[in-house]
C-alpha cells in the first residue's frame, strides 16, 4: 500500500491538489482579466518598469503555457478524482441506527415500514430479518461523478476545439459568390491540427438587406443565400444576426456590412465603355462608417479617391448619409491627373459626371457584405460536457440520496439515517419518522 | 412611461420602509421582521406594475441596462425572499440583508436613465431568456446564501446578548441553509453560463472568447466551487466558511456592477449606462 503507485494516486485524487488547481485557475484568470484587456493606465507603467511581465504572457494569458498547464493538471486531478469517486460509490452507505424509539419491534417494524413507503423510500426487508432499509434517490450518489465527468468531456472537447476549429470572415457582394480559398478571407483562425480542406463550399449572395435605428445604428442584416459543396447546391435560405446556417459541420454567420460595391460605367473617347466594379470597404467604426476607396480609372493616369455615402444627404450640418441603407446612393470623387484636379463632387445615381473626354455614370450599386464561416466538430463534445455538467449539478442539490434504517436491537426499534449532503434535514426527518412511530405526530 | 416611473418611485419609497424597519430591529434590538416582510410583499407590487408596464412600452423583457437590469435583479430577489421566508419563516431576518442591498440596487437603477432601447437582433433568441432568467435566479440564491452566512457571523458574535439574537435559527440549520442556496445558486450560474456560452455560439460562431464580463463570471464560478469543496470535502463549517461566502458574493457582484466600469466587454453596452 506504502508503493509510490499508491502514494502518487493519492496524490493525484486528492482535494487537496483539486482546491490548490481552482485556486491558481482562478489566480490566472483574475491576471487574464485585469492585463489582457489592457485597459487599465497603470499597466502599461508595470510593464515598463518589469518587462519581466510582458515575457511570462501576462497580456495574453488565456494562450500562455503556464495557464494551459494548470487546465491539463486540472483535467487530470478531475478525472483521477472522478475514478475514485465511481469506487467509493460502489460501496454501500453505511448507517448505523443510533436512535432510540421506545416502540417495540415487531409492531414498530411493520408500522416503520408504512411510514417509508409513505415517504417514498424504496423499502427492502430480508424475511425473518431484523433491519428494515429504506433508500431514495440513491441515484443522485452518482451526481458528483457525473457533474466532474462533463466537466473532463467540456475542458476535453475545447482543446480539441483549439485544435481541430478553422473560423474565417469573408465578403461577398450581392450576386456575387465567394470560393473558399485561404487567400479570399479578411482573416481566418486555425487550430494547429485543423486539415487543410479549403474548396469545401461556395457562398452565393442573392439579397441583402439592413435595418438601422434613429441613431443610424445598423440593428439587423438579413441575407439569402445558397450554399454550394461540390460545385451543387445543397442548402438555400436566409442567414440573420440571430440565426445562422448550418450545412455539416460548416456553420455561416451574418458578421457584418463590409461595404457597398458600385458598378461604374466609364465611357471614353470613341464611346468606348468600360465597365469597373468599385469595392468600398469600411474604414470607419459603428455609427460612424466610412466606405472608402482609391484607384486608376482603367484605360487612364486618372487617380481617384472616393467616398461612398448609399443614402446621401445635402445638408451640411447633418451627417453626410442618413442611414445604410441603400436609397439615395453617391459617390464623393477627386480625380486628379496630369499634375491638377480634373473633378471634385459627387457622382450620384441620376447624373453622371465628365471631366477631360470621359464620362463616368452609376448604373447600380449592391451591399458587400461578410459572413463568417465557422467549421468546428468538437462543439458537440463541449455542449455534452456542458449538459452533463448541468445535470450533475441538479442531481446533487436537487436530487438528495438519503437512506434510513429501522433495526431491532434487544427487541426495540431504533433508527437511523444517512444522506450525502443536508444532514440537519436529514436528521429531522429521521425525527420526524421517530415521532410518528411514537404516535406522537 | 410616467405611470411605470411613478410605480417605480412608489416601490422605491416601501421598499426604503421596509429597509429602516430591518435596520431598526437591528440596531434596537426589537422583532419587528414581521412589518419589514410585509412592507417588502406591499413594495412589489407596484413594483410589478412597473416593471409590467415597461415590459409592454419596450416590447422585451426588463434586461437591457442599468434601469432595467437593476430593477428586475431586485424584483426577483424579493421575490425569492419572500417565497424563502414563508418556506422557513426563521429566514425572515435575512431581510436585515436582502432589503439594504435591493434598496441600494433599485436606487441605482432609479438614477440610470430609462431610455428605451430596441432590442438588437442578436438578443432575439430563447437562449437570451434562458441565460438570463438564470442569472437573476442565480444572483438572488447567492445573496439569500450570504445573508445567511452573514448571520452565522451575526449569531456568533452577538448571540449571548439575547433579544432577537436569539430568533436567529441554529448555527448548523444556517450553515446548512447558506450551503444549500450557495449550491443551488452555483447550479444556476452553471446554467446561466452554459446559456450564455450558446447563445454567443449562435450569435457569434464562438462559444467563449475570454470577453471580461465572461471570465468574471467563470472566476466567480470557481471562487463558489472553492466554497463548496472547502464545505463537502475539508470539513469548513461556520465563521470562516461564512466570510468565505461574503468574499465570493463579493467576487460575483463585480461581475454584474464593476466589470462595466473598467473594462469595455460584449455585454457593456447592455449592462450599464
Amino acid at each position: 500500500m506504502n508503493s509510490f503507485g499508491s502514494r502518487l494516486w493519492r496524490f493525484v485524487t486528492s482535494t487537496r491538489l483539486a482546491l490548490f488547481l481552482i485556486v491558481l485557475l482562478t489566480a490566472g484568470s483574475l491576471l487574464g482579466v485585469i492585463f489582457e484587456s489592457n485597459k487599465l493606465p497603470v499597466i502599461p507603467q508595470l510593464i515598463a518598469v518589469f518587462p519581466l511581465l510582458e515575457n511570462i504572457g501576462l497580456l495574453n494569458v488565456f494562450t500562455t503555457w503556464w495557464y494551459m498547464a494548470i487546465v491539463v493538471l486540472l483535467l487530470l486531478n478531475t478525472a483521477a478524482c472522478t475514478v475514485a469517486q465511481v469506487t467509493r460509490i460502489r460501496k454501500p452507505a453505511a448507517v448505523n441506527p443510533d436512535y432510540d424509539t421506545g416502540v417495540s419491534w415487531p409492531d414498530g417494524a411493520r408500522k416503520a415500514k408504512e411510514i417509508l413507503k409513505r415517504k417514498r423510500y424504496r423499502v427492502e426487508m430480508p424475511d425473518n430479518g431484523n433491519r428494515i432499509t429504506g433508500e431514495k434517490h440513491m441515484f443522485g450518489r452518482w451526481a458528483s461523478v457525473i457533474m466532474h465527468l462533463g466537466l473532463v468531456i467540456v475542458v476535453l472537447g475545447a482543446f480539441l476545439s483549439l485544435a481541430t476549429k478553422m473560423s474565417g470572415e469573408f465578403p461577398v457582394y450581392v450576386g456575387g459568390t465567394f470560393r473558399d480559398v485561404h487567400k479570399g478571407y479578411i482573416k481566418i483562425d486555425e487550430g494547429s491540427l485543423f486539415f487543410e480542406r479549403h474548396g469545401a463550399f461556395e457562398l452565393e449572395l442573392k439579397r441583402f438587406s439592413l435595418a438601422t435605428d434613429k441613431n443610424r445604428r445598423v440593428k439587423s442584416m438579413e441575407s439569402y443565400v445558397t450554399i454550394y459543396t461540390n460545385g451543387k447546391p445543397v442548402k438555400t435560405g436566409t442567414i440573420t444576426m440571430s440565426r445562422p446556417m448550418a450545412v455539416g459541420s460548416l456553420t455561416f454567420y451574418q458578421y457584418s456590412l463590409f461595404g457597398y460595391t458600385p458598378s461604374l460605367l466609364l465611357t471614353g473617347p470613341g464611346n468606348q465603355k468600360t465597365p469597373l466594379l468599385l469595392l468600398m470597404e469600411n474604414r470607419g467604426f459603428a455609427p460612424n462608417f466610412r466606405f472608402t476607396s482609391n484607384f486608376i480609372l482603367p484605360g487612364t493616369d486618372f487617380k481617384v479617391s472616393a467616398e461612398f455615402f448609399p443614402d446621401y444627404n445635402e445638408n451640411p450640418r447633418s451627417p453626410k448619409t442618413r442611414s445604410w441603407d441603400i436609397k439615395t446612393p453617391a459617390l464623393k470623387m477627386n480625380v486628379s491627373g496630369n499634375g491638377r484636379t480634373l473633378f471634385a463632387g459627387y457622382l450620384t445615381g441620376n447624373e453622371s459626371v465628365s471631366f477631360e473626354g470621359y464620362n463616368l455614370s452609376m448604373p447600380r450599386v449592391v451591399y458587400w457584405a461578410a459572413f463568417k464561416v465557422v467549421n468546428d466538430s468538437s462543439l458537440i463534445m463541449v455542449y455534452t460536457g456542458f449538459w452533463t455538467v448541468v445535470a450533475g449539478l441538479g442531481l446533487l442539490y436537487l436530487y438528495v440520496p438519503k437512506k434510513v434504517i429501522i433495526a431491532e436491537v434487544d427487541g426495540k426499534v431504533k433508527a437511523g439515517g444517512w444522506t450525502q449532503r443536508y444532514r440537519i434535514s436529514m436528521w429531522e426527518e429521521v425525527r420526524e419518522i421517530i415521532a410518528e412511530l411514537e404516535n406522537k405526530h | 412611461m410616467r405611470y411605470e416611473i411613478v410605480f417605480h418611485w412608489i416601490a422605491v419609497a416601501v421598499y426604503a420602509i421596509s429597509t429602516l424597519v430591518f435596520v431598526y430591529s437591528l440596531t434596537f434590538h426589537k422583532d419587528r421582521f414581521r412589518l419589514g416582510v410585509i412592507l417588502a410583499a406591499a413594495g412589489l407590487v407596484p413594483h410589478t406594475l412597473a416593471l409590467g408596464i415597461r415590459w409592454i412600452i419596450t416590447g422585451h423583457g426588463p434586461y437591457l441596462r442599468v434601469y432595467e437590469v437593476y430593477s428586475s435583479d431586485v424584483w426577483v430577489a424579493i421575490l425569492v425572499y419572500l417565497l424563502v421566508q414563508k418556506w422557513k419563516p426563521g429566514l425572515r431576518v435575512i431581510g436585515v440583508v436582502v432589503m439594504p442591498v435591493a434598496l441600494l440596487l433599485i436606487g441605482l437603477a432609479m438614477m440610470a436613465s430609462p431610455e428605451i432601447r430596441e432590442l438588437p437582433e442578436t438578443f432575439r433568441t430563447y437562449w437570451l431568456m434562458v441565460h438570463i432568467f438564470f442569472a437573476k435566479f442565480a444572483y438572488s440564491s447567492l445573496l439569500l446564501g450570504t445573508g445567511c452566512s452573514i448571520l452565522i457571523l451575526v449569531k456568533k458574535r452577538y448571540e449571548t446578548r439575547g433579544g432577537w439574537y436569539k430568533k436567529i435559527p441554529a448555527l448548523d440549520i444556517l450553515d446548512e441553509l447558506a450551503y444549500s442556496f450557495t449550491g443551488f445558486g452555483f447550479l444556476m450560474l452553471a446554467v446561466m453560463i452554459v446559456a450564455g456560452s450558446i447563445w454567443a455560439n449562435n450569435a457569434w460562431g464562438s462559444y467563449w472568447s475570454w470577453d471580461p464580463v465572461e471570465t468574471w463570471s467563470l472566476i466567480s464560478w470557481l471562487v463558489y466551487g472553492i466554497y463548496l469543496h472547502l464545505r463537502r470535502t475539508r470539513g469548513w463549517r461556520g465563521a470562516r466558511l461564512a466570510w468565505l461566502s461574503v468574499f465570493s458574493f463579493g467576487v460575483l457582484a463585480f461581475a454584474l456592477f464593476g466589470i462595466g466600469i473598467f473594462y469595455f466587454s460584449t455585454h457593456s453596452p447592455y449592462i450599464s449606462g
